[in-house]
């Protein structure tokens, strides 16, 4: 026990291997948030009107609602006039080549491990770096555009492609979903739009690298991906953060379209956010909202996150299967520690014929930690032969944390088959002892396990997430024996 | 403001109001109390968490002129004998609209060291064995329609055993009412099981006389001490009736629990179960069967919390339904973090047979102790097409091989009963319930 206990107390002292704050100075808006901070962030993106409407409509909608307060996740009231609603590092001009990139912004990025030029030269990667909430640099682009493939900055498809993000913004997730997305809706500064053309193979993995910088700025992301009949595209978040005392608050949004037949959509995050100290003090609070719609026939929507950090995770990704035929799938690793909390897990809403969903779930909790999985399963009326399957297992290590499953299944279609089985367990002293006799240290026995447990996620990624999400893994949880 | 009507939670409690004055102080402000909660709870809305799925506004709320059912024997003229089970040998007392009708029971040959008996008399004559068990689980934290019982009950069943006492037959209560759809009955079951002592029972509830239809409002409550045993069957079948039946179960070191609930034709039914498993190797098996057809509605809520080491639990509900019915099962399971050890299984499974019915789910696990074995699994699908083909394949009508199916289905809870005579019982009635 005592052997336990100082691993365990190792792996709680880690220092955030991401926290360092880059000096890059910010243009930003005023804190709080009023009708005026709206227009403020609006006229500094040149935005149409029809755009600065809809921001305020949200906005108007948001001071109608209340903060929902259902979750099993507690954390500090919000003031949401403490918060800087735009920061920008300027100055923000466009840039031929990576050579005009702010050099302390660049390094910063190779202290991510995410070089842009290293990206650009050695790895299939196209990347567009959010640095808190602009778009600094789109790499590959015009490869993808020979394709039709448009991959580029919010801010820029609405100046470029209106018509496509008038057609599909809030199609998905409306601006008056949830208290977060109106929020997100009223303020949100940018974020990524990748839309795929009819027949096209998305030829490289799309991915985004969010990173919170600026003290006290929230980060309001919006995501957008179409993918037309007979499409495919894998896109992939990846998060850090920089060590803060104070919370900060992302609220971001993310919606998929799997427009034609046949589209389909894989989305994989690993999110690594500050999760505070081995206190509880600081931390992102990840308020995020993802929702995807397959609308196609035969359409697929993919979602794989791996959330090892921020000190409170609370999300549910999501797929609508509207579609005949069409496939939601949803799998993931969440892994708390110390004072985290998080309250995660999917919908699948089958409305189409024939429709069929995965849930795997894999929650890890540690320290103090408390893991929660809340899943919502509905069949339609018309959903004839949906078929659903989902697991949701929970691993425990120590005694001071908790694990939760809360998952609902709403069934109205006698054709339905709907499973749905989780288990609690900890790391058996029995496996551990067995890899011990085979010569693995204590360690390495937890990590095998562990990593074995968490397989069948970590097979839905993408190669280099894989190994990214393997350490993150191991970092988070080292030795820890429940 | 202008004065609203009267709302349906002040109209039952006018009618309760007159009724309050009893001899026993603790009983008397307990009432008092639990009144006064309920009408600042009111009746819970699907807003809440605990009743998303079953809307007790429509059920009750619209209830223009609530009255309480009160006791009588109009239509009970031939005696009680035709509410027997066939060929069980047991004790028997009758409860008319949740009051103890002395004159019907049939106690000979009762143990010594078991008491039962009426609650009034209990609390008359037995005050000091009451007090420490009557209402001490149900709180007012809880749900409104508890403390609406608990406020309105007048003379519930008392069942006090002593330390070592072995009932030696199942004791049979049958709750007989009589009302409309207007109507409440409260009826309220208190059994206190000593240490090394056992009871099984048996609870059937049925219409008598010019009844149509009743909303009753139940609660058991049940402790049992270290090493003591206890067996709980109730059958819901109360035609056309509104039920609410909470059971409140705290369980003893070493000591064994046993409950299946059965619903076949109440109209709207809602069962909460809470059961404390408060010292090692404490034991609760929680059974349920459901069949649903027409517009039933029904819903299983259980809740077992483990709260110390070594502790077992195990759950198994099934439903089918038919028609436009609609089920609902929630089940929690807590590990409090002292219950290192836990073993707590938790399952139920469901067959949707036509097109408009409805079944909810939702199999909770909330878990705070690490050396522990918990898992959960829900299914909701349809017969198995293959094996119906299989049965027609060797020349067995469709019809029949459904309800060969259905019975096999069944049978899976209703083998743990272990009173053979109600389970022979109860099988016959599910077979001629079974959609046709």
């Amino acid at each position: 026990m005592a052997e336990d206990k100082e691993i365990l107390d190792q792996v709680t002292q880690g220092e955030y291997k991401y926290g360092f704050v880059s000096d890059i100075e910010s243009d930003a808006a005023p804190m709080g948030l009023s009708e005026d901070i709206v227009r403020f962030i609006s006229a500094k993106k040149n935005e149409p009107t029809w755009l600065l409407d809809w921001r305020l409509k949200a906005y108007r909608h948001w001071l109608t609602m209340e903060e929902p307060n259902w979750q099993n996740i507690h954390y500090p009231k919000i003031n949401y006039q403490d918060i800087i609603y735009y920061s920008a590092p300027k100055p923000k001009k466009v840039l031929n080549s990576m050579d005009e990139v702010d050099p302390e912004l660049r390094a910063t990025f190779e202290k991510l491990g995410i070089s842009l030029d290293e990206q650009k030269r050695l790895s299939n990667v196209a990347v567009d770096a959010v640095l808190d909430s602009v778009s600094v640099a789109t790499t590959f682009r015009a490869k993808l555009s020979e394709l039709g493939v448009i991959f580029c900055s919010f801010s820029d498809a609405v100046k470029e492609h209106p018509e496509l993000i008038r057609q599909y913004l809030g199609s998905v997730v409306p601006a008056t979903d949830n208290f977060f997305t109106a929020l997100n809706s009223a303020v949100f500064s940018d974020g990524s739009f990748c839309y795929i053309p009819k027949g096209v193979r998305c030829p490289m993995e799309l991915s985004t690298y969010f990173r919170i910088n600026a003290a006290n700025t929230g980060q309001f992301e919006r995501t957008l991906i179409v993918a037309e009949e007979d499409s495919y595209v894998s896109y992939l978040e990846g998060c850090t953060a920089p060590m803060r005392d104070e919370n900060q608050l992302h609220a971001a949004v993310v919606e998929l379209i799997a427009v034609g037949r046949n589209a389909q959509i894989k989305y994989s995050t690993v999110q690594n956010w500050y999760p505070g100290n081995k206190d509880g003090v600081g931390g992102i609070f990840n308020f995020v909202t993802k929702r995807g719609i397959c609308l196609g026939e035969a359409s697929k929507i993919s979602w794989t996150q791996v959330e090892t950090g921020s000190a409170v995770t609370w999300k549910y990704p999501s797929c609508i299967l509207k579609g005949d035929h069409s496939v939601g799938e949803f799998y993931s690793v969440a892994v708390t520690n110390n004072y985290q909390q998080a309250d995660t897990g999917t919908k699948m809403i089958h409305i189409g014929r024939n429709t069929k969903s995965t849930i795997v779930s894999k929650g890890i909790s540690a320290g103090k930690s408390n893991n929660s999985y809340r899943g919502l399963v509905r069949i339609g009326k018309s959903a004839k032969n949906a078929r659903n399957f989902s697991q949701c297992d929970s691993l425990l290590m120590g005694d001071q944390c908790g694990a939760h499953t809360f998952p609902y299944l709403e069934v109205s279609n006698p054709t339905a088959i709907v499973e749905h089985e989780a288990t609690t367990s900890k790391i058996g002293e029995d496996q551990i002892f067995y890899c011990k006799q085979r010569g693995l240290s204590q360690e390495d026995a937890v990590n095998l396990i562990v990593n074995g447990y968490c397989k069948e996620v970590f097979n839905q990624l993408p190669m280099e997430f894989a190994v990214e999400a393997q350490k993150l893994l191991a970092v988070s949880l080292e030795g820890s024996v429940g | 403001m202008i004065m609203e009507e009267l709302t349906f939670e002040n109209k039952l409690a006018d009618l309760l109001k007159f009724d309050l004055e009893v001899e026993n102080e603790y009983l008397r402000e307990l009432r008092r109390e639990s009144l006064k909660f309920f009408v600042a709870k009111g009746l819970p809305t699907r807003k809440e968490e605990e009743w998303k799925y079953s809307d007790t506004r429509r059920t009750f709320k619209y209830i223009a002129n609530p009255k309480t059912a009160h006791y009588t024997e109009n239509g009970l003229e031939n005696g009680v004998s035709k509410y027997a089970v066939p060929g069980l040998d047991c004790y028997t007392v009758v409860l008319i609209n949740g009051v103890y009708a002395a004159s019907h029971a049939n106690l000979s040959g009762l143990p010594k060291g078991a008491l039962i008996c009426g609650l009034d008399e209990a609390f008359r004559d037995y005050s000091g064995h009451i007090e420490d068990y009557y209402a001490r689980q149900s709180s007012h934290a809880e749900n409104a329609f508890t403390d609406l019982n608990t406020a309105a009950a007048t003379s519930g069943l008392f069942v006090y055993l002593e330390n070592g006492v072995k009932v030696d037959k199942p004791l049979h209560i049958v709750q007989l009412f009589n009302g409309n759809k207007e109507s409440f009955a409260y009826p309220r079951n208190l059994f206190v099981v000593g240490d090394k002592s056992s009871l099984a029972v048996v609870e059937t509830q049925h219409h008598f006389g010019a009844s149509d239809g009743i909303n009753i409002i139940a609660i058991s409550e049940i402790t049992l001490m270290d090493e003591a045993s206890m067996q709980y069957y109730l059958l819901e079948e109360s035609e056309n009736s509104s039920l609410v039946q909470a059971t409140y179960a705290d369980i003893g070191r070493n000591a064994h629990f046993d409950t299946n609930t059965i619903t076949i034709n109440s109209a709207w039914v809602r069962n909460d179960l809470e059961i404390c498993l408060n010292d090692e190797h404490s034991e609760a098996h929680l059974n349920g069967l459901f069949l649903a057809t027409g517009e039933q509605h029904i819903d299983n809520h259980t809740m077992v919390d483990h709260r110390l080491p070594h502790c077992n639990s195990n759950q198994l509900y099934k439903g089918v339904l038919n028609g436009k019915s609609s089920g609902v099962f929630n089940g929690k399971i807590f590990v409090q973090r002292d219950a290192q050890k836990t073993n707590a299984y938790q399952s139920s499974k469901n067959i949707l047979l036509s097109e408009d019915a409805v079944m909810n789910t939702k199999p909770q696990l909330e878990i705070f102790a690490d050396d522990v074995k918990c898992s959960h699994g829900t299914t909701t699908g349809q017969l198995d097409e293959e094996a119906l083909f299989y049965l027609r394949a060797r020349g067995i009508g469709e019809h029949q091989a459904r309800v060969l199916l259905l019975t096999a289905y069944a049978q899976e809870v209703l083998e743990k009963i272990q009173i053979d005579a109600f389970r022979t019982y109860l099988t016959k009635k599910i077979e001629h319930q079974l959609p046709r």
